[in-house]
């Protein structure tokens, strides 16, 4: 009997594991094909035509455009979330700010973010900052920002008090603290907000199609929904396309797997 | 005194971009909902709540809210439950448990565009490897991204594939978070598996249920890249949700006060689901 369960529960795991990869798999095998082997369920012929194609037809552009974007959502998120946090979670500060600016923060994880663009979009337009990269960087603040924010709090309350207040007591400012003290400390959370941030841009797809228009500005997602529409023309490409540009949120995993249940908690 | 001051200053960039991308947003959406305002005619003027009853008079507006809560509900229920089934089947005594769960939470490595090509990849009638597999084991290949009846339930099963590794993340670290101590009480009581799991697990899990059920409605109330990328809100409006609705009223039809005022409908509907957010993140 004790058998029998085993069995049970190691095929129940091989079905979840099995349901998990296959359009994994699918995805890396299309990319490995071209023309109509792409509708060969099995088949031992593998080419890279696809990528040598996606980088020849100037695939890099995107990716560096993403990166780009990725980037500055990220440094202004940084900016502004680092004394932010600092200030809401060491700070005394009258508590009917703290409580409604948190309050506040968790109601916008909750906006859908279609009802945010509609009358941003106007603005962006009156402005003539349509179809600009930096534009769109402000406009992903709406993810990245409360994210940051809440991540970097609990990274400072982690911090311990005791070198804090030696350093109050040898008369160090709130600036001072912050910058020479607690930053240091808190750096590896730091890094992993950084992450989760760059990550959440690098993927983002509804601002990215609201707001940017032209295709030199186009970021890696707005190339690959192009492929999706291309009826089966350019599968191969869309595949590689899609493997290339997973690659970075794969390797930097590795890295903040030990924080995605808090990041996930936070993420949009 | 001072520090107070100092906590003020830093803090209030934040505060200002939170006002810009956020609070100036809500006003905007409010403002523009009482106003007939088309970009391209140029057309600008007071309308009061005509915005409103124009909306509440399209048969696509109601079908989008009908679509988006039977979305929302199925695919919260479907990922809560298999999250939660896959994470008390992992807690188990397995082999190789080290390397099975980074490869059960790599759909969600994915972003929505990718997912959605490569489940375009999965789905599509002729070539797609599903159907491939339905023509070998000798069955009826199935539209299933643009029949009527099956597009919407293809586009739960691509939500449900993507984010069921975030829910079985959460319940699995709040099943690591249950001291063994109450399970050897349980089993020197003489409990049965089945008792064990509904008198101890199930409420040592509250706090998680609570988070993943709230997570995932707010989630997937605001569905939109994948009918965008994958049906377009079609085959006859099977798949419209109210996001697209929003885009397709506002950003390709430029009406910017009706869609301003579905905006502020949207946000109304999920209001209940954001206060019980709140307290909920507030308290913990």
């Amino acid at each position: 009997m004790r058998i029998f369960e085993r069995f049970l529960l190691y095929i129940a795991v091989g079905v979840i594991l099995t349901w998990t990869l296959m359009p994994i798999y699918w995805t890396i095998n299309v990319s490995l094909k071209t023309g109509l082997e792409v509708y060969e369920v099995f088949s031992t012929r593998f080419s890279i035509d696809n990528y040598f194609r996606l980088f020849g037809e100037g695939f890099q552009r995107y990716l560096l455009n993403t990166i780009y974007l990725a980037s500055i959502t990220t440094a202004i998120s940084m900016i502004l979330a680092i004394p932010a946090a600092y200030s809401l979670s060491k700070l005394p500060m009258s508590d009917k700010l703290r409580r409604s600016f948190l309050v506040w923060t968790l109601f916008s994880r909750t906006m859908p973010p279609i009802v945010l663009i509609i009358p941003l979009y106007v603005m962006f337009s009156q402005l003539r900052i349509i179809d600009n990269l930096v534009a769109v960087a402000i406009a992903y603040q709406v993810y990245t920002l409360p994210f940051a924010i809440w991540m970097l709090m609990s990274f400072y309350k982690g911090a311990p008090r005791e070198v804090e207040e030696a350093a109050m007591i040898d008369g160090a400012g709130a600036l001072t603290i912050m910058a020479r003290i607690l930053i240091p400390i808190i750096m590896p959370g730091i890094i992993v907000t950084a992450i989760f941030s760059m990550l959440m841009s690098w993927n983002e797809f509804l601002y990215a199609v609201i707001l940017l228009q032209s295709l030199k500005n186009y970021t890696a997602p707005l190339i690959i929904a192009s492929y999706i529409s291309e009826w089966g023309v350019k599968w191969g490409e869309m595949a590689a396309a899609g493997i290339i540009s997973s690659l970075p949120m794969l390797l930097f995993t590795a890295y903040v797997q030990k924080y995605m249940v808090l990041g996930f908690m936070k993420r949009e | 005194m001072r520090v107070g001051y100092i906590s003020l200053f830093l803090i209030l960039p934040a505060i200002a971009m939170m006002l810009f991308t956020t609070v100036y947003p809500i006003i905007g959406v409010l403002y523009y909902s009482l106003y007939s305002y088309n970009i391209i005619t140029g057309e600008f003027r007071f309308s009061g709540v005509n915005e409103y009853i124009e909306l509440f008079k399209d048969p696509v507006f109601l079908i989008s809210i009908r679509n988006t809560i039977i979305f929302s509900v199925v695919a919260t229920v479907v990922q809560t439950f298999l999250g939660l089934s896959i994470a008390v089947l992992i807690n188990q005594r397995i082999r190789g448990k080290r390397y099975i769960i980074p490869i059960l939470v790599l759909p969600n490595m994915f972003s929505v565009v990718v997912v959605s090509s490569m489940w375009k990849l999965m789905l599509d009638y002729d070539t797609g490897l599903i159907n491939n597999i339905m023509r070998f084991l000798g069955l009826q290949p199935l539209p299933w991204l643009t029949s009527v009846d099956l597009a919407l339930f293809s586009i739960v099963i691509i939500d449900t594939w993507q984010w069921t590794p975030i829910c079985f993340l959460i319940f699995y670290a709040g099943l690591q978070s249950i001291p063994r101590e109450l399970y050897d009480a349980a089993l020197v009581d003489g409990a049965s598996p089945f008792r064990t799991f509904i008198s101890i697990t199930l409420p040592m899990l509250k706090p998680y249920l609570a988070l993943v059920l709230l997570l995932r409605s707010i989630d997937t109330f605001r569905l939109f890249d994948k009918v965008y990328l994958l049906t377009g809100g079609g085959p006859a409006n099977s798949t419209e949700t109210i996001s697209l609705y929003i885009f397709k009223t506002g950003l390709v039809f430029w009406d910017i006060g009706k869609a301003s005022a579905a905006s502020f409908i949207m946000l109304t509907l999920i209001l209940a689901i954001s206060i019980l957010y709140i307290r909920r993140s507030i308290l913990a």
